[in-house]
């Protein structure tokens, strides 16, 4: 059983067609036979009420005068109307007065006089009262047969029933001209979509028909499939773009791997270059400082010895900072502390014979310093501690050298050599003295940016020294 | 004749039955006092002699044969006149009359009432074998044990009644321009 629903919009559009049609049809003539039944049964009534006032008028006379005959014969003028079955006159009494019968078959007056009309089992019953001046003197009865309303009716029923059989082979015939109108461009749209969701091919179109909602649903159904078009080409332009820009991308990634390989193997070179020129240079300072000590051997002026002593102490110093740097991964930068260490044990090591009761305890934060900073840094550590090893500890006096380095601000670094030996001699200033060891603190100060501050009396002397740092 | 479930004799008992109730047969007299009455209805009279506002008058005149039979009568109006009954043995004796009943014991004065009548519109009523025919107008007669009525068209024309023809249809109608024509 296949329901309505489900049947196709072309047979659905013919049942609906031909369904509305034939109910309309059928309706209108219902109302129309409805129409035609109450008026033909009131145009009945009014023939047949004026037929009976009619006879009652006629009928005064034989009333009043009693002649039954008379009465009789007035009723007898009912024969022309075929309608009326019988007929009764009563008297004032509601006694039978005068009796009129169509047909043969029996037939048995009412009794009682109900003025009006009634529909009885598909005959009328009319009665109406005589009258003569205002008195009534009787009525009058009559019995219609409504056949021929009900043949009217059944005539009707058959034109009805052949219209609606008519009228649903036009609508059958015309509807499906219009169902055409409204199935074929739907049946069209519905293979087009099937190709579309089959095949995938959103170049078809469907054909427009008209310019109804119809018309508006295929232009619709166009539009969509030329914005998934344009999507779609959209998508392709914009994959193709990714595409190249992906592969841009990955030959300007190879070029930088190219490049950072190149960069890297520059670096290494450099490095090795670096560290090479590191060496070198160590080697040199440490060759500069073995002609000297080769030099010293050879001269008997003490004075001229330690110059040579405090040279070979300064290159060393330098030399030393070299060898850190190229020992260092870092071939910028070089532990400080570390440093320092090694410096001030080289240093007591080169006074070793003046010095042998003095103790040089170094304190310093981790610190990195570059070659820039490290060399005068360096150099003014190498001045201050060998001049606290040779001028604060006369005469083979004992004694402490502290040499301490530590951050003091964030961009600052503050360097104490400290000893507790006989102090400066009084009046000395640094800034102004002869000694070349001083003026070469002095001048490593500045070269720092640095401030220095001396305190000195009996107790030993104090070089305060703080400098900026970049590291 | 077509068959009536009713016989026709019934129909005729019935028949006899209207003035009066089924039970009581009406006398002659009653029946014909109904008439009289009833006549009134079916003749028009000159408008002068009948103005809205006139009684109408039926007279008996000679011996009275009806009794109380106009009892039921009495206070009824006839096309809107009230009725008057009178009754008197002499013609100068009554008032003007629409309706008189002109007794048998009056039928060898006829030609005097006749006179006396002559031109006015009264509407003549007897029951005297040769009445409509020695100029009166109606004349009671029995047939079949009914009462029936002749009228005399003649007269009625001259006294300027107009009858109804319904009235006509149920009389015996004497012509006297007819029978002088036969």
């Amino acid at each position: 059983m296949i329901r309505f629903r489900d049947i196709s919009i072309k047979r659905k559009l013919t049942a609906i067609i031909m369904f509305s049609s034939s109910i309309a049809l059928l309706l209108s003539c219902a109302a129309l036979a409805t129409y035609d039944w109450i008026s033909s049964e009131q145009a009945l009534v009014r023939r047949i009420g004026t037929m009976a006032e009619i006879i009652g008028f006629n009928s005064t006379a034989a009333l009043a005068f009693d002649n039954a005959q008379d009465a009789s014969e007035t009723l007898s003028a009912l024969r022309v109307e075929p309608h009326v079955m019988a007929a009764c006159i009563y008297d004032n009494a509601n006694n039978i007065f005068a009796i009129y019968q169509r047909e043969t078959q029996p037939f048995t007056p009412p009794q009682t006089v109900t003025d009006g009309n009634q529909f009885i089992d598909n005959y009328l019953h009319l009665y109406r009262a005589i009258e003569l001046d205002g008195q009534r003197i009787g009525s009058v009865y009559l019995l219609a047969d409504l056949g021929e309303m009900q043949e009217r009716l059944r005539r009707y029923a058959g034109i009805v029933a052949l219209a609606v059989m008519i009228a649903s082979l036009a609508a059958f015939l015309v509807g499906s001209r219009l169902r055409d109108q409204i199935s074929t461009p739907l049946l069209d749209l519905a293979s087009k979509m099937r190709i579309v969701s089959s095949e995938k091919d959103y170049g078809v179109r469907a054909e427009k028909y008209s310019k109804d909602e119809l018309g508006d649903l295929i232009d619709g159904f166009n539009a969509m499939l030329a914005q998934i078009q344009d999507r779609d080409a959209d998508i392709r332009y914009a994959r193709d773009e990714l595409e190249n820009k992906a592969g841009e991308l990955q030959v300007e990634l190879a070029e930088r791997r190219r490049i950072e390989a190149q960069i890297s193997a520059s670096l290494g070179e450099k490095e090795v270059l670096l560290k090479e020129i590191h060496h070198r240079v160590k080697n040199n300072l440490q060759v500069i400082s073995s002609l000297l000590d080769l030099q010293a051997n050879n001269i008997a002026d003490a004075r001229t010895v330690e110059m040579f002593r405090d040279s070979q102490n300064r290159v060393t110093s330098m030399g030393l900072i070299h060898e850190r740097l190229y020992q260092a991964s870092d071939l910028a930068r070089i532990d400080f502390s570390e440093y320092i260490e090694e410096l001030s044990k080289n240093l007591f090591y080169s006074y070793s014979g003046d010095a042998e009761n003095i103790e040089i305890s170094t304190a310093a934060d981790e610190i990195f310093l570059d070659v820039d900073t490290s060399i005068p840094c360096g150099l003014i550590i190498n001045e201050l501690v060998s001049n606290s090893l040779k001028y604060a500890f006369p005469n083979g006096k004992g004694g402490h050298i502290n040499i301490e380095l530590q951050k003091d601000a964030d961009t600052q670094l503050l360097l104490v050599v400290r000893d507790d030996g006989v102090g400066l001699p009084e009046g000395m200033d640094f800034r102004t003295t002869k000694s070349l060891g001083l003026k070469l603190v002095s001048t490593l100060v500045r070269q720092l940016k640095g401030k220095l501050q001396l305190s000195s009396g009996g107790s030993g002397a104090e070089f305060k020294i703080s400098f900026p740092t970049n590291a | 004749m077509r068959a009536f479930k009713w016989s026709v004799g019934t129909l005729f008992l019935c028949a006899l039955c209207t003035v009066s109730t089924p039970a009581q047969q009406p006398s002659e007299h009653q029946v014909k006092a109904a008439f009289l009455f009833n006549f009134a209805n079916f003749v028009q009279w000159p408008p002068d002699a009948l103005t809205d506002t006139t009684t109408l008058t039926i007279g008996i005149l000679g011996d009275d044969p009806f009794g109380n039979a106009f009892k039921p009568f009495e206070r009824r109006k006839i096309k809107g006149h009230p009725l008057r009954i009178v009754h008197s043995t002499r013609l100068q004796e009554l008032p003007t009359c629409h309706v008189l009943f002109i007794s048998n014991s009056e039928e060898k004065h006829l030609e005097k009432i006749f006179q006396h009548l002559r031109d006015r519109p009264v509407l003549t009523v007897s029951e005297s074998a040769k009445f409509a025919r020695s100029g009166g107008m109606i004349n009671f007669v029995l047939q079949d044990k009914k009462v029936r009525f002749e009228i005399n068209l003649q007269q009625t024309r001259e006294a300027k009644l107009k009858l109804s023809s319904k009235l006509l249809k149920l009389a015996i109608v004497i012509d006297d321009a007819e029978e002088d024509q036969d």
